[in-house]
């Protein structure tokens, strides 16, 4: 289905697609599944829901952690989010240093890392970060022990941002 | 880079507060992310200059009556504090841009709320309904839950997405966001009572963006002071040749040196000055008055000597405008003087 660019037939298709970019991918369950779900549908192209890649976290060899999918802007549509703190079942033990990765890939431009440490289940200020603008999206773990909330925010070029979140421990 | 941004690169912030940015500058100045600067811009165009975007409420999905009215508050935000030929927003009835509330959003999984936008025909806006469950909570909007602690205040969000629906894409801020409240238009909204839950007014960054974009509102619009835009003075004599005493006139142009819509854009009710050239240097002479027409400014002269006069526009705290000063203009003093006037040397006088 296309969208069709005059007045009153864009709206009415508009709200039709809705429905269909819902249907076809949900609003959030009980687990924390990291898959993106549906950008709003856009005009003048196809309603199939348009989104971000979903972001995974690579802590070591086998171990992948998919990442919450928070504020993004993707091809004529956008979704605005609090920073998401994971919760408690949702937790991952970090390594010293840890990758993040796209799927699909996407041609990132430029990205930031930044460490919130959580407390009663409230994520603080950003208390460190890192940058970069080529792959490999490498994050390096903080070295206070608790329970940190790290947000990863991706400029993929051509109006494209995304950002994800995970919830990952430090120390014993 | 552009001399429109003011400050550096994301990327180059926290390097800079460790000296070490020259090494590193020449390989990421590249980046299209910049800290301290202007929203990045969506793709898919820009609306018309003060296109007015009308819009309506879902007939499925009507937001209740204290969120129409936060929505219509975050318009109104909107179209008081763009300081850009931004489009305005303004409910209408019969409006083709739907806003829709609860029932089927298509958000991203945690979204609040999302928009989509055609630019130039027009926009989409979805938001959650009050006490949606999220993986991570449950959604309060600040204005019906009784604005407690935690709650999301509808009327910065709906601003947030007003914003997107322009053409603003989210703010990059610095590493431990402490320039958050310098646009609305972010990556992530905060709660109740952190800094920038209840924005009412777009950042300094936002409406850089939309000036950039969409041009200055007026020629006596200021300037963001997330930008640090070059400005360029010019200033002519009237007459470049008088008798000694005589009156010459002075008429300066300022307008803003940039890029895009805000190359020459003509700068009204700021301060310029005539300076005139002596042994110890410039000197101020006169402020100049404002001008027939906008983004000119006048001044009249006495002058017994040949001069070389300039204008200069000097940076205030209020903008984003660099200072500049006009090419020097020279008027020449000619002719004698007896008891019954003066006489240029051509023959003509000053009266």
């Amino acid at each position: 289905m296309r969208m069709i660019s005059n007045g009153r037939g864009l709206r009415l298709v508009a709200e039709v697609a809705l429905a269909a970019a819902v249907a076809a991918c949900g609003s959030g369950g009980a687990s924390p599944s990291p898959v993106a779900t549906a950008a709003p549908a856009t005009a003048k192209t196809s309603v199939t829901p348009v989104a971000p890649p979903a972001a995974s976290l690579v802590i070591a060899d086998g171990i992948v952690v998919p990442g919450e999918l928070g504020s993004y802007t993707w091809d004529g549509g956008g979704s605005d989010a609090p920073w998401i703190v994971v919760p408690e079942s949702g937790r991952v033990k970090g390594a010293a240093t840890m990758e993040i990765r796209l799927d699909p890939a996407a041609d990132v431009t430029a990205w930031s890392a930044r460490w919130a440490l959580i407390s009663d289940g409230v994520a603080g200020p950003p208390q460190d970060g890192s940058t970069g603008t080529t792959a490999p999206m490498t994050v390096t773990l903080p070295t206070a022990n608790g329970d940190w909330s790290l947000q990863v925010e991706i400029r993929a070029g051509n109006g494209r941002s995304a950002t994800y979140y995970w919830r990952v421990s430090a120390g014993a | 880079m552009s001399g429109q941004l003011r400050g550096g690169l994301a990327l180059l912030a926290p390097l800079a507060r460790l000296g070490l940015v020259a090494g590193v500058a020449a390989s990421l100045v590249a980046t299209p992310v910049l800290a301290l600067s202007p929203d990045p811009m969506l793709t898919g165009g820009l609306f018309g200059l003060n296109q007015p975007l009308l819009y309506r409420w879902s007939a499925t999905a009507t937001p209740p009556a204290i969120m129409r009215t936060a929505i219509n508050e975050a318009a109104g935000d909107a179209n008081a504090t763009r300081r850009a030929k931004a489009p305005t927003f303004t409910y209408d009835a019969k409006g083709a841009n739907v806003i829709a509330y609860g029932g089927i959003v298509p958000c991203g999984v945690n979204g609040l709320a999302c928009f989509s936008r055609w630019a130039p025909d027009g926009f989409g806006l979805w938001f959650r309904e009050n006490g949606h469950r999220f993986d991570w909570g449950t959604l309060r909007w600040c204005e019906i839950a009784g604005d407690p602690d935690g709650c999301y205040e509808a009327e910065t969000i709906a601003l947030d997405e007003l914003g997107h629906v322009t053409g603003l894409d989210h703010h990059v801020n610095e590493l431990d966001d402490s320039d958050y409240t310098d646009a609305v238009v972010q990556a992530y909204s905060r709660t109740k009572p952190l800094d920038g839950w209840n924005a009412h007014v777009y950042g300094r960054c936002d409406v850089a963006a939309l000036q950039q974009a969409y041009g200055l509102l007026g020629s006596g619009t200021l300037v963001s002071t997330c930008l640090d835009l070059p400005t360029r003075v010019t200033v002519a004599a009237g007459r470049t040749t008088i008798a000694p005493g005589g009156t010459a006139t002075f008429t300066a142009t300022l307008a803003t040196d940039g890029t895009g819509r805000l190359a020459g854009e003509l700068l009204a009710g700021r301060g310029v000055v005539l300076q005139r050239w002596t042994a110890t240097g410039w000197v101020d002479a006169v402020t100049m008055a404002p001008g027939a027409t906008s983004g000119t400014y006048t001044a009249s002269f006495t002058l017994w000597a040949t001069t070389d006069l300039r204008a200069v526009f000097r940076r205030t705290t209020t903008e984003g405008l660099r200072a500049s000063a006009s090419g020097t203009t020279t008027v020449t003093v000619s002719g004698t003087c007896t008891g019954g006037g003066c006489i240029l040397g051509s023959g003509g006088t000053n009266q």
